[in-house]
């Protein structure tokens, strides 16, 4: 193990790397991927099943494959690139050594065995039960384990993150406030801290379940409490995508925060109220009272509703500001037809802006009302939303992020710049056909985690309109297109961090 | 730059531009927000909530006299029922059936009891598309008025085990 | 309005992260968790006489 006072300094942005750090962040992200790789062949395989021309797997293996899909995306691969941000937006970003390298090391180690545990059970038939594994469908205990130990290193993470933003502050390694990036993320493991304590609170008694030591579980109880940990942990990756944003902007055109004040007011908010939005997968649900569905699911007020819309002037304004002072003056948009669109990052993190925004944001809302939940509740169309939000939205971002992340903190050179390059639009392209598809089929009915919508084998017959499945094929087209997108990313990356030139001490370039 | 630290005094007045867009969002958000319970209450587009516990064992009782009294025929095994006007109809959740299929007259107002017997089930009306979730240990009660006649089929959108695509229920409206 | 060498109170506020946190996990904890638990806990069994 590296010394835990060993540094180097950026040569681009003057920050120190402590080595500790960079192991750590390196190991992390480096799961990361695997975990990518793994949820995207499933995601491949779910797609070409749920194309009725193809219709590929068994109902067993689809199930089995949707299970897994959503766990190594939703969980593995966003949670252990999080806590990878989360280290470099404290020790990184704030110059400062990190707080317990050693326990941030069993932090991972746990969250790594919770993972295998949990892929295992999934892939032996132990757990075929879907990301939301609904009481009283009962997979191994293992698989409960599995969870709670991922939670537990996940919070260790946390912790490590709150622990350093400590140590700063006593060091004095900055002056003032926190960086508007390091703030967002701190937003953003606040955010983590409930949904991690919801997770245990509820997969502990699970688990328990599982073991036959609890008898009965109430299964609205465990929705309730299921949906703090399995939505809030998306309000997670909103936040950090969002500070991402702000960091992409700053990496690719110089972009800086117009006004301090909105842009963190705007994350407020999110620690404030974001989290009440659990409430909108249980809009049809029995039981609950229509005073609590309608105050938890409009975020109070939709006050988190109104952070997303700052950001969304907040950013793009920032960008313009920036582009503008290089001299892109000319008529209303030189500055974004000017912007360096070769360059991996801006396109990532516009369409990512794009996607989640217009498509994600929107729909979530739509969706999110008492009202239409009625018409969207276990459609397809949900399907799409998520899609938007942490696929076109989180994940882009985060594949974008990957490309400064390489050279510039694992010391690494590009290999494939030019698929690098690519690979943001392919991605965008086919994420933007997936959700449609899905939001189309979906708005006629089309059910999600379905592995025939022709119901070929029901006793009692029926179809849809086929304008259904025309969105289906529309929706698989646009999935095997971001499947390839998603392996540009992998093999980008993983040829980079592995095969890549070693970089010297002071070389590194941040422009393509 | 959003990794560095912000000058001392940031709290600064917001430019012109922000605070126009910030005002019309508030104001939107306001709109949202108040049109959600206005749909609800005065609008009638949600089911009132009853909140009712009911063990699955008694559900299937109840739902079993409920099929026994009623029951008009038989169609792929699965009984076919035609309550009379008013009565509280019971439709039983089950892994892969909706059980049993309804016979209703249109412009009659039925007292719906939905739950499941076993696991989580997800009901969707089609083709109008509308959807609730159904929990065991939960009577999801609404109250329904068919509008037009016709037959309806009721989809299961909740993964409820190996069977789930095949879980299709009916009922029909007759004039 | 801050006022030369003053730092906003609002500043202040926002630079706390630990009283952003309580503020973060209380709120979501009050409305939808322990308003929720008490709602379903609550709610009445059906009482089925008969056969």
């Amino acid at each position: 193990m590296a010394n835990e006072m060993e540094f180097r300094t950026c040569p681009i942005t003057g920050k120190k790397v402590y080595a500790t750090t960079q192991n750590l962040m390196w190991i992390n992200a480096v799961t990361a991927v695997v975990f990518i790789l793994i949820g995207g062949i499933m995601a491949l395989l779910v797609a070409l099943t749920r194309w009725p021309a193809v219709h590929l797997l068994s109902p067993e293996w689809f199930y089995k494959a949707l299970t897994a899909h959503g766990l190594n995306m939703l969980i593995f691969w966003i949670i252990f690139f999080e806590v990878a941000g989360l280290y470099f937006g404290s020790s990184v970003v704030l110059n400062s050594r990190l707080a317990a390298p050693k326990v941030a090391w069993l932090a991972y180690i746990l969250m790594l065995v919770g993972s295998i545990l949990v892929d295992v059970m999934v892939f032996t038939d132990n757990a075929t039960v879907m990301f939301s594994s609904y009481v009283p469908l009962q997979a191994h205990p293992l698989y409960y384990l599995g969870i709670i130990l991922f939670a537990v290193g996940a919070l260790t993470a946390c912790g490590i993150f709150f622990g350093t933003l400590a140590i700063a502050k006593a060091d004095k390694t900055y002056e003032g406030s926190l960086p508007l990036f390091t703030f967002g993320l701190s937003a953003a493991a606040i955010i983590a801290v409930f949904t991690l304590a919801c997770g245990a609170i509820i997969y502990i008694p699970t688990f328990l379940w599982s073991l036959g030591v609890i008898k009965n579980l109430d299964p609205a109880m465990y929705r309730l409490l299921f949906w703090g940990l399995g939505h809030s942990s998306q309000q997670i990756n909103v936040t950090a995508m969002v500070s991402i944003w702000y960091l992409l902007g700053a990496l690719t055109v110089g972009a800086k925060p117009v006004n301090e004040k909105i842009c963190r007011t705007a994350f407020v908010l999110y620690i404030l109220f974001i989290n009440l939005a659990s409430e909108h997968h249980l809009l049809t649900d029995p039981t609950l009272s229509p005073a609590h569905k309608v105050f938890n699911t409009s975020y109070f007020l939709y006050l988190a509703v109104l952070a997303s819309m700052i950001h969304a002037l907040a950013i793009p304004m920032a960008v313009e500001v920036a582009q503008r002072k290089k001299g892109y003056t000319k008529g209303l948009f030189e500055w974004l037809t000017k912007a360096p669109w070769g360059e991996p990052g801006f396109p990532a993190m516009i369409f990512s802006l794009l996607i989640f925004g217009f498509i994600g944001g929107i729909t979530g809302v739509v969706y999110g009302t008492e009202q239409l939940s009625i018409k969207s509740h276990n459609t397809w169309a949900m399907t799409g939303h998520f899609h938007a939000t942490v696929v076109g939205g989180t994940t882009l971002a985060f594949m974008g992020l990957t490309y400064y992340v390489i050279p510039l903190i694992f010391r690494r050179e590009i290999i494939g710049k030019k698929w690098a390059s690519a690979q943001p639009y392919v991605y965008a392209a086919g994420m933007i056909l997936l959700i449609l598809g899905m939001a189309g089929a979906g708005t006629l009915g089309s059910p999600r985690r379905h592995w025939d919508v022709t119901f070929a084998d029901s006793i009692i017959p029926f179809s849809f309109d086929p304008t259904v499945l025309l969105f289906t094929t529309i929706a698989a087209l646009g999935g095997i297109l971001a499947a390839v997108g998603g392996a540009m990313y992998v093999g980008v990356s993983v040829l980079s961090v592995f095969l890549g030139r070693k970089l010297a001490p002071n070389e590194a370039k941040l422009v393509y | 730059m959003p990794i560095t630290s912000p000058e001392t005094y940031w709290w600064k007045p917001a430019d012109k531009q922000e605070k126009i867009w910030i005002t019309v969002a508030i104001i939107w958000c306001l709109i949202l927000f108040t049109m959600m319970p206005l749909w609800h209450f005065v609008g009638g587009q949600n089911p009132s909530v009853e909140p009712m516990k009911i063990r699955p064992d008694d559900f299937e009782k109840v739902a079993s006299a409920f099929i026994e009294k009623y029951k008009v025929g038989e169609e792929a095994g699965i009984p076919v029922v035609k309550p009379p006007d008013g009565a509280d109809v019971y439709l039983k959740g089950q892994m892969w059936n909706w059980v049993p299929i309804l016979e209703l007259k249109k412009g009659v107002n039925y007292k719906f009891h939905i739950s499941s017997v076993d696991l989580m089930h997800g009901f969707g009306l089609q083709p109008l598309n509308m959807n609730f979730q159904i929990v065991p240990g939960h009577d999801n009660i609404l109250n329904l008025t068919p509008s037009t006649s016709g037959t309806f089929h009721i989809i299961c959108n909740e993964f409820c085990g190996v069977g789930h695509h095949t879980m299709v229920g009916k009922i029909v409206v007759k004039d | 309005m801050k006022e030369e060498g003053k730092i906003s109170r609002w500043q202040v506020f926002y630079d706390d992260i630990s009283m952003l946190f309580v503020l973060g996990v209380v709120i979501p904890t009050i409305f939808y968790v322990i308003w929720g638990v008490m709602e379903l806990a609550n709610a009445p069994t059906a009482v089925i006489t008969g056969p």
